[in-house]
């Protein structure tokens, strides 16, 4: 059923001159798809796990909720010795191997563990690591219950920021349907070069919700951030719990500044263009996306632009005939500017 | 019977075009360590069978890309841009017919997004018939937002290096990530401009293949730490590998397997093209 009508299609020379080197390229959306606005933030990440870093031979509390199994990874860089007790009274002891019958199993390879619980109870297990002399780094222990219903969701945004927009730090923490207030929720921000920040403790709104908003970055370097999230507290029936979440946004260099989007028809064409201040000199890509008053997606265009740092204009055609008789004046515009040399959103703007 | 007509002008079609045109296969794999640029590591990470599998024992001309698997899309996308410039224009090929293995399918999406980046892209792109994508991250992967969680860990061992390290590449693939480069940079996703050729994707959906193989256990323990929500391979979930273009078929083969023609014939699969 794949594919045989594509073929012929695919073989055929005639997508070539549309889209020869160096000039735009332009096009109409697919019918029904609908224009999506830029997301403000990522999608949820939904954890339902926790990491715990040790430096030396140490107990570590492992609060459980007691709904399915728990996986325990402890990771190091060489071999790291873990005896696992449980609320029932039992242990794995070092090196022991567990079973199917015992509930406990532990998996090896090389300097990692996983240790698995095949059903916890809602309370705290314990993990004795015994860290080797030599060890250089930090022993890592991320215990996950994959089938708990408690989660913490978390992200930040906005996902593309510019230069001076605040930072929200955003988390959730639900049993099912039930919100969990009253937890403890903090934040480390992470630098694109790999620098942690200090801990940003979170307002509790008390719906569940968890946030704290930033005024700026701690230091301007652009790129990825990355952030990680810890919540420890209680259930209302009181059993302890710990998650880790994360979050990501992008530093954006303030690259340019776009003015008003004005259009023309130009022979058979739709001329968007609009001012730029070019504030980094570099490779960038156009791009102009139109939708009609539904938000259905009508055309689009894009095209490379070598710019140099000052004021420029800045122009993309757009066939009339990908705009399906559109009336111009009825049409939503959303125009953008991307780094290429350095990957990143210089501007955005759009026109209803 | 609609896939019976179908197949049957298929082949029609082709016995008339293959007079003029030459047919060739391009595996792009995923990401890893840098030394995948180098051909015999690049060449395992597909295992000779699924190659010859695919290519009908040898039979249809091919290229087993190379690439520094730790690199971002758009670094990765011009080495493999080069290697397929340089094959096909040195071959005669003009009907490319391509392979990718989860970040592979990210890098694809690149080129096949920003023709005017690269002077080669375009006349690659105009040569592609389709691309056959398993496991693909298009919405990014919870695995690799693991790998951020853990930044400024220790990062080392087995299951490290099946999430890979925090490297471009993994950063690359989280989940964060790739709803910015699908918002701003990729085409093909809800909402944006279609690619201008046919994605097939191959979602896996399976997680214990074979108990005795530590990368089974391994991508089990991820996708119970990592949180993927649904069906996934150990590594990618299946709403992120259908995120972009068709579904073709979804399979029990887990991440490491679904590059391979071992636990299911995929590569058999991948032959019925030719």
């Amino acid at each position: 059923m794949k594919k045989s009508l594509l073929l012929l299609l695919s073989l055929a020379p005639a997508a070539l001159g549309a889209n020869a080197i160096g000039a735009d390229v332009t096009g109409r959306f697919d019918a029904g798809t609908r224009y999506a606005e830029p997301e403000a933030h990522a999608p949820a990440s939904v954890s339902r796990m926790f990491a715990r870093t040790v430096t030396r031979d140490t107990a570590v509390d492992l609060p459980a909720t007691g709904a399915g199994g728990m996986i325990i990874w402890t990771i190091g860089e060489s071999r790291v010795s873990t005896r696992l007790h449980t609320p029932e009274g039992a242990t794995l002891d070092h090196g022991e191997r567990g079973s199917v019958e015992r509930g406990l199993r532990r998996f090896r390879d090389g300097s990692d563990e996983v240790l698995h619980v095949m059903s916890t109870a809602a309370a705290r297990y314990q993990l004795d690591v015994d860290v080797p002399m030599n060890l250089a780094g930090n022993v890592t222990i991320l215990a996950a219950e994959p089938d708990s219903t408690l989660t913490l969701s978390t992200w930040a945004a906005p996902l593309s920021r510019q230069p001076g927009q605040p930072v929200t730090l955003h988390a959730e923490l639900r049993d099912g349907d039930a919100a969990l207030a009253g937890a403890n929720v903090t934040a480390r921000l992470v630098s694109p070069n790999g620098r942690t920040f200090d801990k940003i403790t979170l307002t509790d709104r008390g719906d569940g919700v968890y946030t704290a908003t930033v005024a700026d970055l701690p230091n301007h370097a652009h790129g990825t951030w990355q952030v990680r999230f810890d919540a420890e507290g209680a259930t209302p029936d009181g059993i302890r719990f710990a998650r880790t979440g994360s979050g990501e946004l992008v530093a954006e260099r303030g690259a340019a500044r776009l003015g008003r989007i004005e259009t023309e028809v130009v022979g058979d064409m739709l001329r968007v263009s609009l001012d730029a201040d070019v504030v980094l000199a570099g490779a960038y890509r156009f791009d102009v996306l139109i939708a009609d008053q539904d938000r259905n997606g009508v055309a689009w265009g894009e095209g490379m632009r070598n710019l140099t740092a000052g004021a420029t204009k800045l122009q993309l055609d757009i066939p009339l005939a990908n705009l399906g008789g559109a009336n111009t004046e009825d049409l939503f515009f959303d125009v953008r500017l991307l780094g290429l040399d350095t990957i990143g959103v210089a501007g955005r703007v759009t026109r209803e | 019977m609609k896939r019976t007509v179908l197949l049957s002008l298929a082949v029609a079609l082709f016995a008339t075009t293959s007079l003029v045109a030459k047919t060739g296969v391009v595996f792009i794999h995923g990401k890893g360590g840098a030394n995948l640029a180098q051909p015999s590591v690049a060449r395992a990470y597909w295992g000779e069978d699924m190659i010859r599998a695919t290519t009908k024992g040898f039979t249809i001309p091919y290229l087993v890309v190379g690439y520094d698997g730790t690199q971002y899309m758009w670094v990765a996308g011009g080495q493999v841009a080069g290697q397929i410039y340089n094959w096909m224009n040195a071959n005669a090929i003009d009907d490319i017919v391509i392979e990718t293995h989860s970040f592979g399918g990210v890098v694809i999406r690149w080129i096949l997004s920003n023709p005017t980046y690269d002077t080669r892209y375009q006349p690659i792109i105009n040569r592609i018939r389709w691309v056959n994508s398993i496991a693909a991250p298009n919405k990014g992967s919870e695995a690799a937002n693991l790998a951020g969680t853990l930044s400024g860990s220790w990062l080392t061992g087995w299951l490290v290096d099946l999430v890979g390290q925090n490297t471009d590449s993994t950063k690359n693939c989280s989940t964060s990530s790739m709803t910015y480069y699908n918002t701003y940079y990729l085409k093909g996703t809800s909402g944006r401009p279609a690619l201008p050729k046919t994605v097939y994707n191959i979602a896996g959906t399976g997680l214990w293949n074979d108990f005795v193989h530590a990368e089974d256990t391994g991508l089990a323990t991820l996708s119970g730490i990592a949180g993927m929500p649904g069906e996934d391979d150990g590594m990618v979930s299946q709403y992120s590998a259908q995120a972009v273009g068709i579904v073709w078929f979804t399979t029990l083969a887990n991440h490491h397997h679904n590059r391979r023609n071992d636990y299911r014939k995929i590569g058999d699969s991948l032959a019925t093209d030719f």
